[in-house]
């Protein structure tokens, strides 16, 4: 009887069930996490812009995606202290609740405003995609990064971040190691853009618009993009979503132009390389656009009440303040130890090229054309 | 053992898509107020010497404000919990919005399972009575941040 137990303890259809129960109880108990840490979030903003308008400063200076940063930050320190971090990562969502808050974002945005802002910004992204991706490879190449590598990485800086580096590391066939690799640097280069890109806009004085632009074509991942924005203004938010957005559609033509070039020209002669096809355009387009620009339409055709859309927006920042939280607890440096100074030097020099370029850009496009 | 095993094909939806999804119900959800009767507004405005009336949904928590003549006026302890088949009367006198003290039980009214808001202007100009809620659904889910902004 005793061995039969031992046999019913030990058997696989037992592990597999315990693993699926360990994984489920992870996910549920990461998600009350970041519910809890968010309403956490919720007070403590009202409670700091309740403290500042007593002091007499009415606008809040310390905006929700800074604390809520801050908390997710902190409790990803406890949580890998204590060891549970691992247990709820599978709740850490973050590119998922942005991509939401996206969607329901296009409640503010009319359909004017959306071909006028999105016009300049997909001439922006343009400009921008192309210029910084041509300049990220070139460096690549002069520091001896291997190709895959430098097309991840030139995909990452000039697109947008994390997706983008997915998507070109399927287009080439890199290295999962390359793609863990450019992603904790996207998330650790993008932290403090977001802090610190706000109070540069306001010191040298730009304008909501072009502020927005340029957080929107200079900051790598959207999550911080929306945050900067945030921090910036509400216009900001909304210019800087929009031109990250352009940015976003140009993921599946850019996947696609690598997978071409990598085909016919860095391993051309190579087995398995990979057959670059038309349909990997529309595989790689971002198809939460299409939610953003239906719920614009519907608000611009009057769908809802003036309230109704500023009970959308409530749960716009409800969602973005979980995103934000979630940008905290996905923070982690230890991947980047490995690869060496070389590829930091070339990330970091395609993202300062990437800042100087954006604000010229967005000023010429949101400051002197007017979009 | 002839019969083949094969493999149970699993449908998975990519994060775009799950996002969209998601995005387009919580939309759906706060738009068309599922979750609770959405915001309110009723406004109940009367010229000088006029009277109004107005039915409204029956619940607590409304935002009461007044403007006479175009003027914000602050209304001392407007009625804010609304019961069904109650009637609740305003009078505008010497340019201050007074609630009256009795409110009416007006159940046998057609549509009882309302409030219903009287409002007398014996004021010598135009009065607005506006009664709010705002939110759809209430604290702790939507209506986080919305106090201090």
């Amino acid at each position: 009887m005793a061995v039969n137990q031992a046999a019913v303890k030990s058997s696989p259809v037992q592990k597999e069930s315990n693993a699926v129960a360990v994984k489920w109880g992870g996910l549920f108990a990461g998600a009350v996490l970041l519910l809890l840490l968010t309403v956490l979030v919720a007070e403590l903003d009202d409670w700091i812009a309740f403290t500042f308008k007593e002091h007499d400063v009415t606008q809040n200076p310390l905006e929700y995606p800074l604390t809520a940063v801050v908390i997710g930050l902190i409790a990803n320190g406890l949580l890998r202290v204590t060891n549970l971090y691992h247990h709820i990562k599978p709740a850490i969502r973050t590119e998922l609740f942005l991509k939401v808050g996206l969607v329901i974002l296009g409640a503010r945005i009319s359909l004017d405003d959306l071909v006028t802002t999105g016009t300049g910004g997909l001439i922006q992204a343009l400009i921008m995609v192309a210029s910084v991706f041509l300049f990220s490879w070139w460096l690549g190449g002069k520091l001896k990064l291997n190709p895959t590598l430098r097309a991840v990485m030139a995909s990452a800086v000039s697109i947008c971040g994390v997706s983008a580096a997915i998507a070109a590391a399927g287009s080439v066939l890199a290295r999962k190691e390359e793609v863990t690799y450019v992603t904790a640097l996207v998330i650790i280069v993008a932290l403090p853009m977001m802090v610190l890109m706000p109070p540069i806009a306001h010191a040298i004085g730009l304008p909501d618009d072009v502020a927005g632009a340029w957080f929107g074509g200079n900051i790598d991942t959207t999550a911080a993009v929306v945050g900067a924005g945030t921090i910036f203004s509400d216009e900001a938010q909304e210019v800087a979503a929009i031109v990250k957005l352009g940015q976003n559609v140009m993921i599946g033509f850019v996947a696609f132009a690598l997978a071409l070039y990598f085909a016919t020209v860095v391993e051309k002669n190579k087995e398995g390389a990979r057959k670059p096809s038309v349909s990997m355009i529309w595989q790689r387009f971002p198809k939460f656009v299409i939610g953003f620009v239906l719920v614009s339409i519907l608000v611009s055709a009057n769908a809802f009440s003036p309230e109704i859309v500023k009970e959308l927006n409530s749960a716009n920042k409800w969602i973005f303040a979980l995103a934000f939280v979630a940008i905290g607890l996905d923070f982690h440096v230890s991947s980047i130890k490995e690869m060496g100074w070389r590829p930091v030097g070339v990330f970091m020099g395609a993202t300062v090229f990437n800042t100087a370029l954006a604000l010229l850009v967005a000023w010429l496009i949101f400051g002197v054309l007017g979009f | 053992m002839a019969e083949q095993q094969s493999k149970p094909s699993s449908f998975k939806l990519s994060e775009d898509w799950l996002a969209t999804i998601v995005g387009l119900i919580i939309v759906l959800i706060v738009g068309v107020g599922v979750l609770g009767p959405g915001p309110q507004t009723a406004k109940l405005t009367t010229a000088a010497g006029e009277s109004t009336g107005l039915e409204v949904l029956a619940r607590d928590d409304w935002k009461v404000t007044a403007t006479v003549g175009g003027e914000k006026s602050k209304i001392a302890a407007p009625y804010t919990n609304l019961e069904s088949g109650k009637t609740y009367a305003y009078e505008c006198r010497d340019g201050q919005i007074l609630p009256l003290a009795e409110v009416v039980d007006t159940t046998t009214r057609e549509d009882a399972d309302k409030a219903y808001i009287s409002l007398l202007n014996n004021c010598d100009a135009k009065v607005v009575l506006t009664y709010q809620t705002d939110l759809a659904i209430r604290w702790p889910i939507f209506g986080l941040f919305t106090e201090s902004k």
